[in-house]
């Protein structure tokens, strides 16, 4: 069967997001999220499916990780399809810092095993050669240690800054 | 689906914690120890007992930090350095602490912690990675006058039972063996009742296999390997494999079994194989394999990860290394930093955030 045709027979979901845009997605594709997948055992698929911890810009970049990594209809992907998606993979997480923060809670919340490895990974590259300081402005951290403890703290650790 | 827990705007944003932790768990020790003055939170974490041993655990299974620890140690001095399994013809200096002066010599290496020893009652707990190093308080046996006895010689073990790092220390006296134990719980040496079936003329012991220290020994004129059980703190005792006597033995690991290696024909330097046997299910061993011939090497002084047998050459920790995947002998080129007369002892190490005090707290 190809899969044009198999697309015509497939079942789709609408998802929403908490802002209120709509997607609609096929339903294999959606349960790539395995907590979309249990809503969808659970019967839900009739209705919308709300995602209220997304925003729109971020459920349309989610839907697009959906789409490529959707079971392929044979079952069985090859070696160069799996090349094909490692390169997309590398591709869709080099985004700015933000983007990638919220695609990193998305495949959190959405438990999206796969998503969640890829973007944990791209952010520790980043957090590796990063200064203290960096990694505060890009967590949005806010720094809790009094100017006396983090001199002190630093003066135990400081091989690891040089 | 969980309720709505991300706060967003310029200043405030959250990442659970497990996301956080989750990345943490992927990054080397060294930018670990610096992320700790990001704030309290992460502090704590990367402190904590859980995290440490989830981290320990994750880069031993990604295979990131298969790296051979290399000490020599002369006359007055000592040096360490690294080998990694991916160059094995690349030896790294490595600064051991201050504190670690004159002839250092190592026990062995656990978890990322490494035990160094001085004479017969220095002994130190260090963490390359972190820098972290301890002097143990010194031995009970310390002294010859310990019960009136002399001491003939001393023999070490470094190993670890859930998060407790112990050394035990056998001290050969004229007439019997009295055996004592350090634990970084306890933060004391005691000396303990332990039956010594069989003795080890090592001064260290050979090899450390998931927190167990394994000697080989002899007793009535049989060989053993020795091993002390760091939890129930009792020696074992298993015959080495049938082999023609006289031959050259070594400890070592082959794919993370205790392995022993010989030479069959110890009088033949010329050109000898050696036939590596493993350990199973902690009682008998099973040939694997056969490698060599190898022409006027000596004796080999380890065995490590997937077959690669090293031999120390003496001379500024000059090493040759045997390459299994590419069948070929390669040189170390000599570590000018190295004492020029020294003894080479060699471990397997792993970079982890281990607290030479075991007090990596517990955290949720």
């Amino acid at each position: 069967m190809s899969s044009t045709l198999c697309c015509s027979f497939a079942k789709n979901v609408t998802l929403r997001s908490s802002d209120g845009q709509t997607f609609e997605v096929e339903e294999a594709a959606a349960q790539v999220s395995q907590t979309i997948k249990r809503m969808i055992e659970d019967g839900c698929t009739g209705s919308v499916i709300p995602v209220p911890n997304l925003t729109g810009p971020v459920l349309a970049l989610v839907i697009e990780y959906f789409k490529k990594h959707s079971p392929p209809s044979d079952g069985c992907p090859t070696a160069l399809l799996e090349m094909e998606i490692k390169d997309w993979d590398a591709k869709f997480v080099a985004v700015d810092n933000d983007t990638l923060l919220d695609l990193t809670l998305a495949a959190h919340y959405l438990e999206i095993q796969g998503l969640l490895d890829l973007t944990c990974h791209r952010v520790a590259d980043i957090l590796n050669d990063n200064s203290v300081e960096k990694i505060r402005e890009i967590f949005h951290i806010k720094n809790d240690f009094t100017p006396e403890e983090e001199a002190e703290e630093r003066s135990k650790i400081q091989w690891a800054f040089e | 689906m969980q309720t709505n827990r991300v706060r967003r705007n310029r200043n405030t944003f959250y990442l659970p914690k497990d996301v956080v932790r989750d990345i943490l768990l992927r990054l080397p020790v060294k930018p670990l120890v610096r992320f700790r003055l990001v704030c309290k939170s992460w502090s704590a974490l990367l402190k904590s007992r859980d995290f440490t041993t989830t981290h320990l655990s994750r880069s031993a299974s990604h295979g990131c930090n298969h790296l051979l620890l290399v000490n020599t140690q002369g006359v007055n001095s000592h040096t360490m350095a690294l080998i990694s399994r991916k160059a094995l013809d690349v030896a790294v200096p490595i600064e051991t602490p201050e504190e670690a002066c004159g002839p250092m010599g190592m026990v062995g290496s656990c978890n990322g912690l490494v035990c160094l020893y001085r004479d017969w009652w220095v002994y130190m707990f260090w963490n390359p990675a972190t820098t972290e190093n301890r002097i143990l308080p010194t031995p009970l046996i310390d002294n010859p006058t310990f019960r009136n006895k002399e001491i003939m010689r001393v023999s070490v073990g470094f190993g670890y039972h859930c998060n407790d790092y112990k050394m035990v220390r056998i001290v050969y006296c004229s007439d019997c063996a009295d055996v004592e134990v350090y634990s970084t719980s306890r933060g004391c040496w005691r000396v303990i009742n332990s039956i010594l079936p069989c003795e080890s003329k090592q001064r260290t012991c050979s090899v450390i296999l998931k927190g167990v220290p394994y000697w080989l020994g002899s007793a009535s004129g049989k060989r053993f390997v020795l091993s002390f059980d760091m939890g129930k703190e009792v020696f074992r005792q298993v015959l080495v494999p049938s082999d023609p006597d006289p031959s050259y033995k070594s400890l070592g690991v082959f794919n993370g079994s205790l392995a022993i290696i010989y030479h069959p024909c110890p009088a033949d330097l010329v050109s000898n194989f050696i036939d590596f046997w493993v350990m199973k299910d902690d009682e008998s061993w099973s040939k694997v394999v056969r490698i060599g011939p190898f022409s006027g090497m000596g004796f080999p002084l380890r065995c490590w990860e997937d077959g690669v047998v090293i031999w120390a050459q003496g001379d500024y920790g000059r090493l040759l290394v045997y390459d299994p995947i590419t069948k070929s002998i390669k040189r170390v080129p000599p570590m000018y930093w190295a004492p020029k007369i020294c003894t080479t002892s060699v471990s397997s190490y792993i970079e982890s955030l281990v607290s030479v005090n075991g007090r990596n707290t517990k955290h949720l």
